[in-house]
């Protein structure tokens, strides 16, 4: 029973890339339907664990899948089975059968899933699949066996279909792709979804999210001396030169996505024909906390002004912008990512949620502008100097936390700092323990943590609310003091 | 007190003199005409006058504005001590203590300066959507000089262009012109309810000249609402309370009813003119008087602004007809609908036409209520229009019943809740019934001030405090329906 039966006809335009696979008994390639937006088809990821389920050798040295039945992304399918509550409220609410919708389908599961073989004959029984993030695999399935792919360019895996996650610019885009929104693949959650239960998007830095995964890989900086030699003489550096690096390029990566996000939606609801495909405007793809937030007296946002902006309307996503000033500074451009943002945000200012119309793919040097600073941040090598540029960037973002506007957009900061003191050895120990203590006690910085220690806790999303609801911005500023021993020696 | 540093009387009659005798001082013109259609609506325009490079026609035509015209010692600016006469110092009275009298000071404030800078619009009190409201400048099509401004909403605001009628309102004859006539020379009277409220809703509703929009309340100005039993209740008067009207014993109750059903197409009026707004965007988009649409100041504040919880996600949505994530259009105004129909439309054509209309263009706003497209603009400027017609038709005939009563009761009020349960769990829903609840319970000459008998004024009180919004907020957080409509069912 082919994916396009169960799902609407309406949807069809979507499903080209997204096909549910019929009954999995038999996971053999030539009977799954479905090609991705690569060209390729998809394999099943049964045939991805037959050798990833083991450490083999140096490179292939991670167990995918005892790591992958503890992370999250496994099990997002069952938010698609009407026996969980939320998803059934939603669904009466919405009118829907979520199995059997674009939006919810396209991220919650995967287009040529596999089912573990308890389970019955659906359509929707598994999470996130290898070939979702890596690519489909009929193009790359082969040639990757061999030894010289693993230090082949991003660019000649990508010939053969497979998306090199190694590259910060690649991962961010991908995870990004369901995480913030992507119009070309219908991952867009709607307004509507989240009145109807859904529960919001947090923030999202790429490297801590990955943390708390519980990590399928390791870098190759973490592999065998043997296997780093190997790569430094291949002239291998896809992974840029740390993880503070790699989540500053995805800092990068989100500011560009949250102002196409809404370019591209606004592109396909200008398109003539029925207006349902896309209405416009979508508010969920603006800022939350624009309008989210309880009206106070004094109110912040009036001390803080407007800018030139009218005030009082929504904006584009801020969550990431603080950072992404930090990383414009550290690849030596000018911070100023208002005015990088300001062709986007200046045309939705003009009316509420600005004109479907209007939203031209325009803005071109913004874009090369934050293209360029991404070349820069991946120019960098690992060396001797790493943990003093690291320990340049914490300063940095210290600088930025101590004047960020928003929880989310603090949170981000803190994240990626923790993330640059830890192992640091330009740094002295007390300081660190202390500004990192510091941090933690927030409970609005809330760092997303491990499976393992997951499990016991409230769902991330929820702490999330709950703490960026009780949050005070003074308080959560001041954590991001560094303590004088930390403070720069005049690097 | 403000006396009048002005020429007053003598002097228009001086300039008059001069005029006649100079004819070449000063070009003479002719009084504008009457309009054709006396008595209609709005204060009818005068004709234009040229600015600026006459300061006795300048003079002439702000007179008709300026409080400090009226308010000689000898006619409206008496003193109070002693003085049975209220109308002689009724612009003392309003000097004094009418918070009118502040609306432009209140351009100065700090927040106002403020307000001004975010917007972008030059001082506030310069700035012509501040004045529309804050100063008589919208009465005038002249630019009135900046000592009328500083009258705030004086005179003329309510009482009408004096231009005209000035001379004459003091005269024997006066007296012996009809209604009607006196409104052809700009005169308005405000002696019922229907005429009040016409009056007040243009500046505390809005109107195609001025309104609060959201832009403005982003920036920081007040929400708007509007009840005139309450209003009326609170504000000083610089009238006398036997005054004729306020004489009779349904006086409160006849303003609360007249006075929601002049709002309600007040409300109608302003949607259509932003509606005609909308519209002329879309043809034009770039133009400078394309508005933004959908206006949020229309829709209820708390629907969006409210911080996300953990449990502020999965909502019951069987009871409303509207898609997730819609907010609620004019949630005051809805339960001002609502409450009419409950208190005094259960005989009424018009009200139940009133009542159809509204659902209407409720049902038009909450379908895609951010969608600008111009069809469907068009077909909400045709339902507003028509809830507007209705409205009018209701508070002609509400102003026209001998008696207006409100069944105040608890047990009405339980039934119109359990009618739509779903329309009652908003805050702006239990003000309004509070305020239903004190206009049916103020019953009486107007001597008692429009208040409820002293037995259950406290309880009045408490469940008026219990709706409060906690400090340093400017929401109802906290607020919880169910606790407010049994406390609002155990009052006697």
């Amino acid at each position: 029973m082919l994916a396009a039966t169960t799902l609407g006809p309406a949807v069809s335009g979507f499903i080209a890339m997204l096909m549910l696979a019929g009954t999995m008994a038999a996971c053999r390639a030539e009977e799954l339907p479905g090609v991705a937006a690569s060209g390729f088809a998809f394999k099943g990821s049964g045939l991805c664990v037959k050798c990833h389920r083991t450490e083999q050798g140096e490179w292939c040295d991670v167990a995918t899948t005892t790591v992958w039945r503890h992370d999250a992304h496994s099990r997002s399918h069952l938010a698609l089975l009407p026996d969980n509550p939320r998803t059934r409220a939603m669904e009466h609410a919405l009118g829907i059968k979520a199995a059997e919708t674009v939006s919810c389908v396209a991220c919650h599961t995967h287009p040529a899933a596999e089912p573990p073989p308890e389970e019955e004959d659906d359509v929707v029984h598994a999470g996130i699949s290898c070939e979702t993030c890596h690519g489909a695999g009929a193009g790359y399935f082969e040639p990757h066996m061999e030894k010289r792919w693993r230090f082949l360019s991003v660019a000649e895996k990508g010939v053969l279909g497979m998306r090199d996650l190694r590259d910060p610019v690649l991962k961010a885009e991908n995870c990004l792709s369901c995480h913030l929104g992507d119009v070309a693949s219908g991952r867009v959650i709607s307004h509507a979804m989240y009145a109807a239960g859904h529960p919001p998007l947090p923030a999202f830095e790429m490297e801590t999210f990955s943390r708390a995964m519980g990590p399928h890989w390791k870098r190759v900086w973490e592999k065998a001396p043997r296997v780093q030699a190997a790569a430094a003489a291949a002239g291998y550096h896809t992974e840029a030169a740390s993880e503070t690096h790699r989540a500053l390029v995805g800092t990068l990566v989100a500011l560009r996505s949250s102002a196409t996000l809404v370019q591209d939606y606004a592109r396909l609801a200008a398109e003539p024909g029925d207006r349902p495909q896309a209405p416009w405007p979508e508010l969920a793809l603006y800022d939350c906390q624009a309008c989210h937030h309880d009206l106070r007296i004094p109110s912040g946002r009036q001390a803080a002004g407007y800018g030139r902006l009218v005030p009082g309307r929504p904006t584009i996503a801020r969550w990431p912008r603080a950072a992404a000033g930090v990383a414009l500074a550290v690849a030596g451009q000018p911070d100023d990512v208002e005015a990088l943002l300001s062709p986007w945000v200046a045309v939705l200012n003009r009316r509420p949620f600005g004109a479907d119309a209007d939203l031209e793919p325009g803005a071109p040097e913004s874009l090369e502008r934050i293209d360029a600073a991404i070349r820069a941040l991946q120019a960098v090598r690992r060396d001797d100097g790493l943990d003093d540029r690291r320990r340049e960037i914490a300063e940095r973002l210290s600088a930025a936390g101590l004047r960020c506007g928003d929880i989310d957009s603090a949170r981000l900061v803190a994240w990626i700092m923790l993330g640059a003191m830890e192992g640091n050895a330009a740094w002295p120990a007390e300081a660190r323990d202390a500004v990192a203590a510091n941090l933690a006690r927030d409970a609005a910085i809330g760092v997303p943590r491990p499976p393992a220690e997951a499990a016991a806790l409230p769902p991330f999303w929820q702490t999330s609310l709950e703490a960026a609801a009780n949050a005070n911005l003074e308080t959560l500023r001041s954590a991001f003091r560094l303590p004088p021993a930390a403070q720069g020696s005049g690097r | 007190m403000q006396q009048s540093a002005h020429p007053g009387r003598s002097g228009a009659l001086l300039i008059a003199v001069l005029i006649v005798l100079c004819p070449t001082a000063a070009a003479v013109e002719p009084l504008p005409e009457p309009p054709s259609a006396p008595g209609a609506g709005p204060l009818p325009e005068i004709c234009p006058v040229p600015t600026g490079a006459n300061p006795l026609r300048a003079m002439e035509t702000a007179r008709g504005f300026s409080v400090s015209s009226c308010s000689s010692t000898a006619c409206h600016g008496g003193p109070k001590a002693g003085n049975h006469d209220v109308q002689s110092f009724a612009a003392t009275l309003w000097v004094d203590g009418d918070p009118h009298a502040r609306a432009y000071e209140v351009l100065h404030d700090p927040r106002s300066q403020r307000m001004a800078r975010l917007l972008g619009i030059g001082p506030a009190h310069q700035a012509r959507q501040c004045l529309a409201c804050h100063s008589v400048q919208a009465e005038s099509r002249a630019p009135l000089p900046k000592g009328v401004l500083a009258d705030g909403v004086g005179c003329a605001a309510c009482h009408g262009d004096a231009t005209q009628w000035e001379s004459r309102h003091f005269l024997p004859e006066w007296k012996m012109l009809s209604p009607a006539e006196r409104a052809s020379l700009g005169y308005r009277e405000l002696g019922s309810p229907r005429e009040r409220a016409d009056t007040c809703v243009r500046c505390h509703v809005g109107a195609s000249d001025r309104e609060v929009d959201h832009d403005l309340i982003a920036a920081g100005h007040p929400r708007l609402f509007f009840e005139l039993a309450t209003f009326q209740r609170l504000w000083p008067r610089h009238w006398s309370p036997r005054d004729r009207a306020e004489a009779a014993a349904d006086f409160t109750e006849r303003s609360w009813a007249v006075g929601q059903a002049a709002a309600l197409q007040a409300v109608a009026e302003l949607l259509d003119t932003r509606a005609h707004r909308a519209v002329r965007a879309v043809e034009k988009p770039m133009a400078a008087a394309a508005k933004p649409w959908p206006e949020f100041a229309e829709f209820d504040c708390y629907s969006c602004h409210r911080s996300l919880g953990p449990n502020a996600d999965v909502q019951d949505h069987r009871a409303r007809p509207r898609p997730p994530g819609a907010p609620t259009w004019q949630p005051w105004y809805v339960a001002a609908a609502l409450l009419l129909e409950n208190q005094v439309g259960t005989e009424s054509s018009a009200a139940r036409e009133l009542a159809a209309e509204f659902a209407e263009v409720r049902r038009l706003l909450d379908a895609g209520w951010a969608d600008a497209d111009e069809e469907r603009l068009r077909r909400i400027r045709f339902e507003a229009r028509g809830m507007a017609a209705a409205a009018d038709r209701l508070a002609t005939e509400l102003s026209a019943r001998p008696v207006v009563v409100l069944d105040g009761t608890p047990a009405s009020f339980d039934r119109m809740v359990a009618a739509r349960p779903d329309e009652w769990h908003r805050w702006d829903g239990a003000v309004q019934a509070l305020l239903a609840l004190e206009a049916s319970r103020a019953g009486g000459p107007a001597r008692h001030d429009g208040r409820p008998p002293p037995r259950v004024r406290s309880a009045l009180e408490a469940l008026r405090d219990s709706l409060r919004f906690p400090p340093g907020v400017d929401a109802p957080l906290g607020f919880d329906a169910e606790r407010f409509q049994r406390a609002r069912a155990d009052i006697p």
